[in-house]
């Protein structure tokens, strides 16, 4: 199995329902690993593959809620729906305003759930792509030089070279041959490329050199 | 002198023979319970008294010969009276003193039954057992008070002596009938009252019956009521049971269905995830067939009933409900605990109530509080083998003040409690001759403790 295929992770503390949610979802295709409680699926080494938890709201020790809570300190984002034998209408509230996908009462329907599994592992993969992908900025920017960051700044603040090397205190060459530097390095192809770059990295033109004079 | 002498000691010996006859007869009829018992008794006084040989007791019949049947009788001769006919009527059977006496409520005796020719009739048979003078005192009331007491008879005494029925013999014989007359009229009129007082004795125990049945079915509809009221409180975790096995039947059966649509289905999946289907079905069974029980209005039904198995099925029940609020429920119970004489549903019920009492008592206490004991013991009482359940807690306990009145129908500590729990248990208990208290813990909370007696 590939690091990419996903994964449901179920923690429920009914070893009945536990084992027929594993055996429907086993069913439908998905790979399915399940757990009696919150501290047996946290003790668990972490999977890099896309997924989600579908997870009882009641359980005994650390509730459904507490792990949610635990998850999100931990930084680790896995889309959770939960389910709940009682229609907690308080606690389904607070689960979706903590980032829950879905919040289904049992007995579900199938499909509901499914749905909920499905929309969970894409928005976990487009997620986990958008991670990556700005880890790999993250990565390409670490490579710039300090001066190269600066030509980077102003460029996305749409300065001219002319503009950049006067504030810069440098020849136009010389912030041509930088700002080429720039471009290469953070593998932009184009000047709206750089600056789409810059937005993921949360670089503000202002924030990142001299401002340039009115 | 000495002739004179004898004959006042004559009179004074008849006098107080009278008299003792007399006060043994006043006697009888003071206490006589029958018409029967009275007359036969007065008789046999008579006789016993030794004036009369022979003392009958005659009731006048309305039949065509106008009999007068003897009823009672003691002396001697009795074939007498096998042997004769007495009427009163007016031909010449009733020409003897019966006869004239039933006539004409008048006293009448034959001074000496050799030559009076109104007794001629009898004179042979009377003769022959020695009686020679005889006598006949009217017995006769009327009332219409109450029907009853209609009486026309005549008591003949027979006496072995001529002329033993002198002026002050008459006078005492006919002041005795007046006694008996009142005797067998206050009876029969005892009767009548008795007969009404009867009826409507009869009439109010129906009522109390009826009343004994309302009040059970009212007790009966009561608990059930209660009964309901607590599964009511239960519900969440109710439903939480049914839930979690009709979610997992109902993810198998979709499992089994994709299996089913796969080209090769995966036989071997589907056989495991049927059978665990069953499986669930049946858990979900479990549980309404247990709430079913408590939710029936079925009518008491004493049987022997396993404690052990009444305690398994509340906590079976409970379970949920105390982790639902994070209660640790422990348990110890006695191996030896005797079989008891009850109705199952209602020795639930009082579990049942006592324990979702404790839960209740430890909700808002600190978490290391939040416990629950079940415990059970066999202990031993008046000769015989108790079961003993408590029900213990660390809870919120009750004051001194409270305790007198915790089993007060009504009476109740909890904001949203009817006050009907612990008085329905303790009217369960006092059905089924066992106990319930309640004990204040040394620490935190209190016990609850019913006992009931061990079937020999």
């Amino acid at each position: 199995m590939s690091s990419e295929d996903p994964v449901v992770f179920v923690v429920d503390d009914d070893k009945a329902f536990r084992d027929a949610l594993r055996r429907l979802l086993t069913s439908v295709g998905l790979s399915v690993e399940v757990f009696p409680s919150a501290q047996a699926f946290l003790s668990s080494p972490r999977r890099h593959a896309p997924g989600c938890l579908v997870l009882d709201v009641r359980l005994p020790g650390l509730s459904g809620l507490d792990l949610q809570q635990e998850l999100a300190n931990t930084d680790t984002t896995l889309p959770i729906i939960f389910l709940t034998g009682h229609g907690d209408i308080p606690m389904s509230v607070r689960a979706m305003k903590a980032g829950a996908v879905e919040f289904l009462t049992k007995p579900f329907r199938e499909q509901d759930l499914l749905d909920a599994i499905r929309h969970a592992i894409d928005r976990d993969r487009v997620e986990r792509a958008e991670r990556l992908e700005l880890a790999e900025l993250r990565r390409r920017y670490d490579l710039l030089t300090p001066r190269e960051r600066d030509v980077m700044g102003a460029a996305v603040a749409g300065l001219l070279n002319k503009q950049i090397a006067g504030q810069l205190g440098t020849s136009e060459a010389t912030v041509k041959e930088q700002r080429g530097h720039v471009m290469q390095k953070m593998q932009a192809g184009s000047l709206a490329d750089l600056v789409r770059n810059a937005s993921r990295l949360g670089i503000t033109p202002a924030g990142s050199g001299p401002t340039p004079p009115r | 002198m000495q002739e004179q002498r004898e004959a006042h000691e004559a009179i004074l010996d008849r006098l107080n023979r009278r008299l003792r006859t007399l006060s043994q007869c006043t006697n009888t009829l003071l206490q006589a319970e029958s018409e029967q018992e009275l007359l036969q008794s007065v008789c046999e006084i008579l006789v016993a008294g030794g004036e009369v040989q022979l003392a009958w007791i005659g009731y006048c019949e309305d039949d065509a010969e106008r009999t007068v049947r003897p009823v009672a009788q003691a002396g001697s001769g009795l074939d007498y009276l096998e042997r004769v006919q007495t009427s009163w009527g007016e031909m010449e059977p009733g020409q003897g003193p019966p006869g004239v006496a039933a006539r004409t409520g008048k006293a009448c005796w034959v001074d000496d039954i050799r030559t009076d020719p109104r007794f001629s009739r009898w004179r042979v048979a009377a003769l022959a057992r020695g009686y020679a003078s005889c006598i006949a005192v009217p017995l006769i009331a009327h009332s219409k008070q109450w029907g009853a007491v209609n009486l026309r008879a005549t008591l003949n005494l027979y006496s072995a002596e001529r002329n033993a029925f002198d002026e002050s013999a008459i006078q005492h014989y006919s002041g005795l009938a007046t006694s008996v007359v009142h005797a067998v009229t206050a009876l029969r009129g005892d009767l009548a009252e008795n007969l009404a007082h009867g009826v409507t004795a009869l009439r109010a125990r129906a009522e109390r019956r009826q009343a004994a049945e309302a009040l059970h079915q009212a007790r009966e509809e009561l608990a059930h009521v209660t009964r309901v009221t607590t599964l009511g409180e239960l519900a969440a975790s109710i439903a939480h049971e049914i839930n979690q096995p009709l979610a997992a039947i109902i993810a198998d059966a979709n499992a089994c269905l994709h299996w089913l649509e796969a080209d090769r289905p995966d036989l071997d999946s589907v056989r495991e995830a049927l059978a665990a289907v069953v499986k669930d079905g049946e858990r979900a069974g479990e549980v309404i067939t247990r709430i079913r029980a408590l939710l029936s209005r079925s009518s008491v039904a004493h049987g022997p009933c396993d404690l052990a198995e009444v305690i398994r099925d509340v906590l079976l029940l409970v379970g949920p409900e105390l982790e639902r609020h994070r209660t640790v429920l422990q348990i110890s119970l006695a191996t030896d605990l005797p079989p008891v004489m009850g109705d199952r549903v209602q020795l639930q019920q009082v579990l049942l109530n006592l324990l979702l009492n404790a839960a209740e008592a430890v909700r808002n206490v600190p978490p290391e509080r939040r416990r629950l004991l079940v415990r059970s013991a066999v202990e031993q009482r008046d000769d015989r083998a108790w079961a003993v359940v408590a029900v213990e807690d660390a809870g919120v306990g009750f004051r001194e003040e409270q305790a007198a009145r915790l089993f007060e129908a009504f009476y109740t500590t909890k904001p949203g409690g009817l006050g009907m729990g612990l008085s329905i248990s303790r009217s369960i208990m006092d059905g089924h001759r066992g106990r319930l208290w309640a004990t204040a813990n040394p620490g935190h909370g209190a016990t609850f403790h019913f006992a009931l007696p061990g079937m020999r």
